[in-house]
């Protein structure tokens, strides 16, 4: 057998393990990158094949915080693409206004920078007092160091470039205190916003939402699983919520993306307009099946 | 021999011998002072008996006599002879006494007894003297008496103290002598027991001190000896060892010890000496000094004067020379030799020491300064280690050896054998040290020069590692980075891909296009050429159909006529439903003929010249009669301009005017049918067949049921339709309409219709003047025949269970339930009329179709289990009539039907028994199906008519009727007028906010409409909350606004109330509630969620099961509520909230005893089981998924609560 083909049987194997032993569940992941990140794992590991991992991922309990840690793509910069906060600052925010308390999901929050950089839009506008911001990822590690707040002064410049281009009218600098190499984002910006982990493959919904930033995630997911979290989506917003995703990212046309209209296509943002006034209930609860 | 058995005497013997001698001391002593106290006893004795007594016994005697003579003279005083008589008494008694003490010295007196008779003789003269006086006195002579007494007592009393005075100093005498003697008695025993005393104490010292010294002399000499032997000094004898008594024994058993002593001494010179011996080996370092050494320590201890050493040479059986001691050296210079040659050759094979005492004379000598003497001894002794000698000792003693000496020399061999073998070793083994060492050093050298390079090495190595962690950092970016990009690359990919594939999906979707086209024309060739066969097939079908059915139809016929009269009425009718039906069958079968003969192109037109009045007058005369019986007007009416004679089909013309005569005969039941042939000039009509030239028009005209605009299309079509209710009820085929147009367009020309619904219909038949003789195969498009409806009313049964037949108008929203169990049906016909429908109730399928077609509801609620008819068959009815087919169908029924009805067409299937909110659910699916609805009803709330006015133009739209209201009390008004679907209310409208919500949510049975908050400022999160109670739509005013408020009115427009979110809807009633479900009400739940969508859905839920509901928005709120509210018994706690999450909430609400039993269900959204542990671990007693399952909440509340 060709080794590639082996190669393949011994992914199949390690996602199978991760979802018996510990819940996670990849088999929806874009096979070809997914392959790649495990294969990645196996310098991290220093181990020569991917059965090698299987011993530490059923017997070490920590494994999953480990791996996933490097199984996730945690790539963000503060104001990344800043065409598309520019179109959230003029489309969506004025949209949200209308709302007496705005509750936002950034599903997928990486390392933070994205959810910081909502967060100085939403200042800006005046709206960040009625804001409650969940962020949420499946990455404990990028949690903890969203949850700081603290990014390289290099970081941060590039992140200034980015603000100016996204609209940006202010000192970019005020929204954070230097020490050192490093710069930490202002307290006041980060009071309203929830770090929490959640698995949008397993995870149910959890409050009504009226924005969800969910940009570059879906290309991580082959197309059930990006319908599964489309429902999820559907059954967290208000109606009339906003949908943000990346640049690259489509909705593959199915009932549920019937039910959201293309705001900006170029952006691809989504405005939720459910044909019906029924909320929808979200995905059915994902129960892991072990057999232990 | 005297002496030895003293001294063998034991010594427990001699003690208890000088005991016993001082014991009998002591007795002696003591018996002598016994004896001496008795004697001095005596004496006392004797002084008291004597003396004593007899002096006390005088003086009472002299006593007496003196009271003797005071008795006297009291005679002289005695005044009466009774006084007299008693002192004659009392010295009676007086008397008596004096005797008896007389008595006592009579006894004792040691003196002459005639002093005693002399007192005797004094007492008598007493005695005489007393009674004298008394019998004088009593003779009355006191005279006499006086002088007797005078006379007499001084003689007597001096007589008698003479006489007792000599007895008194008697016995005072007497007892001085007595005394005298018992001092003597006291001084003669004191001296012979003081000198006894003394002779016993030398006699007790004497005997304890022989005792004493025979002990403690012999004691003494062992304890010496046992010092002595303590100081190691062995060489004393041991004395008394002889002895019979304990001290032998002392004395052997000191002679056992000194005996091992002497052993343990010689063992301990033995091995001090084998091991300084040894010792001092250990330091020799070549074989030379071990010898020497040897020699040196060993040959003294063994008192010897010469020795040698010889160690076996190497690699040879040889023996050299390795140490002398006290050797000429031509003695030893050549002392070698072989094993087995010689004395000591001999040794060495036979490895035992040799001992040869008494050496000759001439042996050898052992030289001194002094002088040279022979040795006593020699002693050869080998060192043998491993059966192997290793070498060889000489020693040559001046005496013989002691016992010890030889043992020595056993002993020491082996120890010299093993510090030989180690020397031997350590020289081998300094040997390789040198070597080693040397290579060591040689080693150390290198090894410094590789430590150097190592450190030059670590410190690369740690540049290296920090660049290389530096690396791996930009790495870690670059690959992720890497990957996204990677990841979108594929995305893109796939996009293209999909692009790609959309476009030749869309080339092949053209191709398929093409292809269709081609297809489809050749479809249309093909089709018309199936259809001519069909036709033909039909045409000779109907042909074979009719011959054995003319033989069914006269046999039934003939059987009506029951000429036998062998038939009972029941047969008869039997048969006479033969005949009809086979009437019935055959004039279908004519009639599918008719149509299948123009169909397949067999049906030809003979066009010949016709004269209109005749066939008029064929008309007039044939519907003569059937109108006469209706009682309706009938005429024939013939325009003047019509042509006399036309060219076409006479007989077709005849055939399509019996046709809609006939029609409008049996469809009118008042006033009457007239039938007009008129000419048109070209143009005139409408004309769909392009006919050129002028036309005759041949109009029916009727005054009967009409027919409705929506089935005025069909009536030409719809041969499906064969089977609809109606057909069966006024007989007929339904053919005839759709046979009279084909013929009408066979002969070139068409019918037309025009109908108003109960007033009448009009069908025109149009046929050119001069027909174009056309091929019929060519001409008409190959259609399915169509059947017009028999659109009359029907009779309607009565009503099932009293439903709203009566009271429906046009625009109401009606329901039809069929269902054949009239309790239930009444309970559905409730929840229908609730949800603001009118109902209709049929109990049976047949007028559930009936019914449908007459009032065709927005739905129907079909039961399957019917009398009759059945449920599925209702459903086929009603597909088959085109007026009922969108009528949507929701099932309800006994069984699991759910895939039969979903194929059947139904919106929807519900297995009994159901519930209320099913059936409401079932309404709103229906009404969601059905899509039509009447006109809405907006009502805009603003206490500003400016921007009502404005608001109005904004959402204001067709079928949109809008009220306005400027306060709360006008919104009011408005919903008691009438029903709104939605209400869009100013948040600062006086008299509005949560208050008013509340009132008109009570005021209404069916709950608030839809409402719309509007506000032109921020709210609190407690405003929005209050709000949120009643709707979830509230818009801040802003930029965007007004969009969002256009879509959310037409979004609640378009909707029907059962439809509303759960927040809005009015409470489900409660059903049929468990004892279990029963036992939750009105009991307190506190639910925490931040999300204001979860709490208020689920306090619905909760209130409507009768449950207390409290709310918390977060953490804190949560335990300041508990802290107030006691009465809680269960909190549902959603875990993800903002600030304090479900978990530390938990963990504080389990921190407070009081509420450590608190029942906490927990709600989260994640899935996985470390994430329900960790509620569990945090206090919950149970978890529940989001969405959150009501059944599953209420079972978990039972278990926590109510049980």
């Amino acid at each position: 057998m060709h080794r590639s083909e082996l190669q393949d049987i011994e992914v199949q194997l390690f996602i199978e393990a991760m979802r018996l032993r510990h819940g996670y569940d990849f088999r929806h992941y874009a096979l070809a990158s997914i392959k790649r990140r495990i294969l990645a794992l196996l310098d991290a590991f220093r181990v020569e094949r991917v059965v090698d991992l299987l011993p530490t991922l059923l017997d070490d309990p920590e494994f999953p915080a480990q791996a996933i840690a490097r199984l996730s793509v945690p790539v963000s910069e503060l104001f990344r693409d800043p065409e598309e906060f520019l179109v959230l600052r003029e489309r969506v925010l004025p949209a949200l206004r209308s709302w007496p308390q705005i509750t936002i999901w950034q599903a997928g929050c990486a390392t933070g920078e994205e959810v910081y950089s909502l967060a100085i839009l939403l200042s800006e506008e005046g709206l960040y007092e009625r804001c409650q911001i969940f962020a949420t990822d499946i990455n404990d590690t990028a949690l903890a160091k969203a949850e700081e707040g603290v990014y390289s002064l290099a970081h941060l410049r590039e992140g200034s470039v980015n603000y100016r281009k996204a609209g940006g009218r202010f000192e970019f600098e005020t929204y954070y205190q230097t020490s050192y190499e490093f710069g930490i984002i202002d307290r006041s910006l980060r009071k309203n916003i929830v770090f929490a982990h959640h698995n949008l493959v397993s995870d149910g919904v959890f409050c009504e939402v009226h924005l969800i930033l969910c940009r570059n995630v879906f290309i991580y997911f082959d197309r059930s699983l990006q319908h599964r979290v489309l429902e999820l989506f559907a059954g967290s917003f208000a109606r009339g919520g906003f949908l943000c995703l990346g640049t690259k990212e489509n909705l593959f046309p199915s009932e549920i993306a019937a039910d959201f209209q293309i705001i900006d296509p170029k952006r691809r943002i989504y405005q939720y307009q459910p044909k019906n006034l029924h909320p929808s209930p979200g995905p059915a609860p994902w129960m892991p099946d072990r057999s232990n | 021999m005297h002496t030895n058995f003293i001294k063998d005497l034991s010594l427990r013997v001699r003690l208890v011998a000088g005991f016993a001698v001082v014991i009998l001391l002591t007795w002696i002593l003591g018996v002598t002072a016994l004896q001496r106290i008795g004697a001095i006893y005596d004496i006392t004795q004797t002084v008291y008996e004597h003396p004593l007594a007899v002096s006390n016994a005088a003086l009472e005697v002299k006593v007496g006599v003196w009271r003797l003579d005071s008795a006297i003279n009291n005679l002289f005083f005695a005044d009466s002879p009774a006084r007299v008589d008693a002192i004659v008494r009392e010295v009676a008694v007086l008397r008596a006494g004096l005797g008896l003490k007389m008595r006592v010295i009579e006894s004792q007196f040691l003196g002459k007894s005639g002093d005693v008779l002399e007192v005797y003789g004094a007492l008598e003269g007493w005695g005489r003297t007393f009674d004298d006086i008394v019998a004088l006195i009593k003779a009355g002579k006191t005279a006499e008496a006086h002088a007797l007494h005078d006379s007499r007592v001084s003689g007597l009393e001096a007589g008698f103290d003479r006489e007792i005075g000599d007895i008194i100093d008697f016995a005072r005498t007497k007892a001085t002598v007595l005394s005298q003697s018992a001092l003597q008695q006291v001084e003669r025993a004191r001296a012979d027991l003081l000198a006894l005393l003394a002779a016993l104490t030398l006699i007790g010292l004497l005997t304890s001190l022989l005792i004493t010294r025979g002990i403690t002399n012999s004691l003494a000499v062992l304890r010496d000896r046992m010092t002595l032997l303590a100081e190691g000094r062995l060489a004393l004898a041991i004395p008394f060892l002889e002895r019979r008594n304990e001290l032998g024994g002392m004395a052997r058993a000191l002679q056992v010890f000194k005996e091992s002593a002497q052993r343990l001494e010689d063992q301990r010179w033995l091995k001090s000496h084998v091991a300084e011996i040894s010792l001092a080996l250990q330091v020799a370092e070549n074989r030379e000094a071990f010898g020497t050494v040897l020699l040196g320590r060993l040959v003294p201890l063994l008192g010897g004067g010469i020795g040698l050493f010889s160690i076996r040479a190497e690699d040879s059986g040889r023996f050299v020379l390795a140490g002398r001691y006290g050797c000429d050296d031509d003695l030893a210079d050549d002392h070698a030799f072989t094993a087995g040659l010689g004395l000591c050759g001999q040794c060495v094979v036979t490895r035992q020491s040799l001992l040869v005492d008494e050496v000759p004379e001439d042996y050898f000598r052992i030289r001194s300064g002094l002088g040279a003497t022979r040795p006593r001894t020699l002693a050869l002794l080998p060192v043998v280690s491993r059966e192997v000698t290793l070498a060889l000792i000489e020693i040559g003693a001046l005496g013989s050896l002691t016992p010890l000496q030889r043992e020595l020399l056993e002993e020491v061999a082996p120890v010299v054998a093993l510090n030989l073998e180690i020397m031997e070793r350590n020289l081998k083994t300094r040997q390789l040290l040198r070597q080693t060492r040397q290579q060591a050093a040689s080693l150390t050298e290198s090894e410094e020069r590789l430590n150097r390079q190592a450190a030059d090495l670590e410190e690369a190595n740690a540049q290296l590692r920090v660049q290389t962690e530096e690396l791996e950092a930009q790495t870690a970016e670059l690959q992720a980075s890497e990957e996204e990009l990677r990841v979108q690359q594929e995305q893109l990919r796939v996009v293209n891909d999909q692009m790609a594939e959309k476009n030749r999906i869309l080339e092949d979707q053209a191709a398929a296009l093409r292809r269709s086209q081609a297809e489809a024309e050749q479809r249309a060739v093909e089709l018309t050429l199936a259809s001519r066969y069909k036709s033909e097939f039909l045409a000779n079908m109907s042909h074979e159909l009719r011959t054995p059915l003319n033989s069914l139809l006269i046999l039934a016929k003939s059987l009506v006529g029951n000429q036998e009269g062998n038939l009972n009425a029941d047969q008869v009718e039997s048969a006479e439903i033969i005949r009809d039906s086979g009437t019935q069958l055959l004039s279908l079968i004519n009639d599918i003929l008719d149509i299948a003969k123009v169909e397949s192109g067999k049906m030809r037109v003979v066009a010949e010249d016709v004269a209109l009045p005749g066939i008029a007058d064929t008309v007039s005369r044939r519907f003569k009669g059937m109108a006469r019986v209706k009682g309706l007007d009938y005429k024939v009416v013939l325009a003047p301009d019509l042509p006399e004679i036309v060219r076409t089909d006479g007989g077709k013309i005849e055939q399509i005017l019996n046709n809609l005569v006939g029609n409008a005969i049996k469809f009118t039941e008042r006033g009457g049918v007239t039938v007009t042939f008129c000419r048109h000039q070209a143009g005139s009509v409408p004309n769909p067949v392009g006919i050129k030239g002028d036309v005759v028009a041949f109009s029916v005209v009727d005054t009967g049921i009409g027919i409705s605009e929506s089935l005025i299309d069909r009536i030409f079509l719809a041969f499906e339709q064969g089977d609809g209710a109606s057909n069966r009820r006024y007989s007929g085929t339904g053919l005839g309409l759709s046979i009279a147009r084909k013929l009408a367009r066979l002969l070139g020309g068409d019918i037309f219709v025009h109908s108003e619904e109960g007033r009448g219909s009009s069908f025109t038949l149009v046929v050119p003047v001069a027909p174009p003789l056309i091929d019929a195969t060519e001409s008409l498009p190959p259609v399915a025949a169509p059947v017009p409806p028999e659109d009359a009313p029907a009779v309607l049964p009565p009503p099932f269970v009293p439903d709203d037949r009566e009271t429906i108008r046009g625009g109401d929203r009606v329901m039809l339930v069929v269902e054949d169990d009239r309790s239930f049906a009444r309970v559905v016909a409730g929840i229908v009329r609730e949800k603001g429908f009118k109902c209709l109730v049929a109990g049976d399928g047949e007028s559930a179709v009936l019914l449908a077609s007459r009032f065709h509801p927005l739905g129907i609620v079909l039961d399957v289990g019917l009398p009759g008819l059945d449920g599925w068959g209702v459903m086929e009815r009603l597909h088959a009539q085109a007026d009922t087919r969108e009528i949507p169908v929701h099932v309800v029924s006994g069984a699991d039907t759910d895939a039969r009805a979903r194929q059947m067409g139904a919106v929807g299937a519900l297995t009994k028994p159901v519930s209320a909110p099913q059936i409401e659910e079932a309404l709103a699916r229906m009404v969601r199906a059905g899509g039509g609805t009447p006109p809405r009803r907006l009502v805009i709330a603003d206490a500003d008519a400016g921007v009502r006015a404005a608001l109005a133009g904004l959402v204001g739209a067709d079928g949109v009727q809008i009220a306005q209201a400027a306060s709360g009390e006008a919104v009011a008004a408005c919903l008691r007028s009438a029903a709104a679907d939605c209400l869009v209310i100013d948040i600062d409208l006086p008299g509005g906010g949560p208050a008013l919500l509340e009132s008109l949510a009570r005021m209404r049975a069916e709950g608030l409409p839809p409402v719309i908050i509007l506000s032109d400022r921020d709210l609190t999160r407690e405003e929005a909350s209050a709000l949120r109670a009643f709707t979830d739509t509230i818009i801040v005013k802003s930029g965007r606004s007004e969009e969002r408020l256009l879509n959310e009115v037409r979004l609640f427009l378009h909707a029907v109330s059962a439809t509303l979110p759960l927040g809005q809807r009015p409470p489900p009633p409660p059903m049929v509630a468990s004892a279990a479900l029963k036992a939750l009400a009105g009991r307190t739940v506190l639910v925490v969620d931040d999300d204001m969508r979860n709490s208020f859905a689920l306090s619905k839920v909760l209130r409507a099961r009768g449950l207390r509901v409290l709310l918390a928005q977060d953490g804190r709120k949560a335990l300041v509520q508990l802290d107030n509210n006691p009465a809680i018994e269960l909190v549902v706690m959603d875990i993800m909230m903002p600030g304090m999450d479900g978990c530390q909430t938990m963990r504080e609400i389990r921190k407070e005893a009081r509420w450590a039993a608190l029942p906490i269900i927990a709600v989260t959204a994640k899935a996985m089981r470390g994430d329900r542990d960790k509620c569990l671990e945090a206090g919950a007693n149970d978890y529940l998924s989001k969405p959150i399952d009501t059944d599953e909440l209420f079972e978990m509340m039972n278990r926590l609560i109510a049980g």
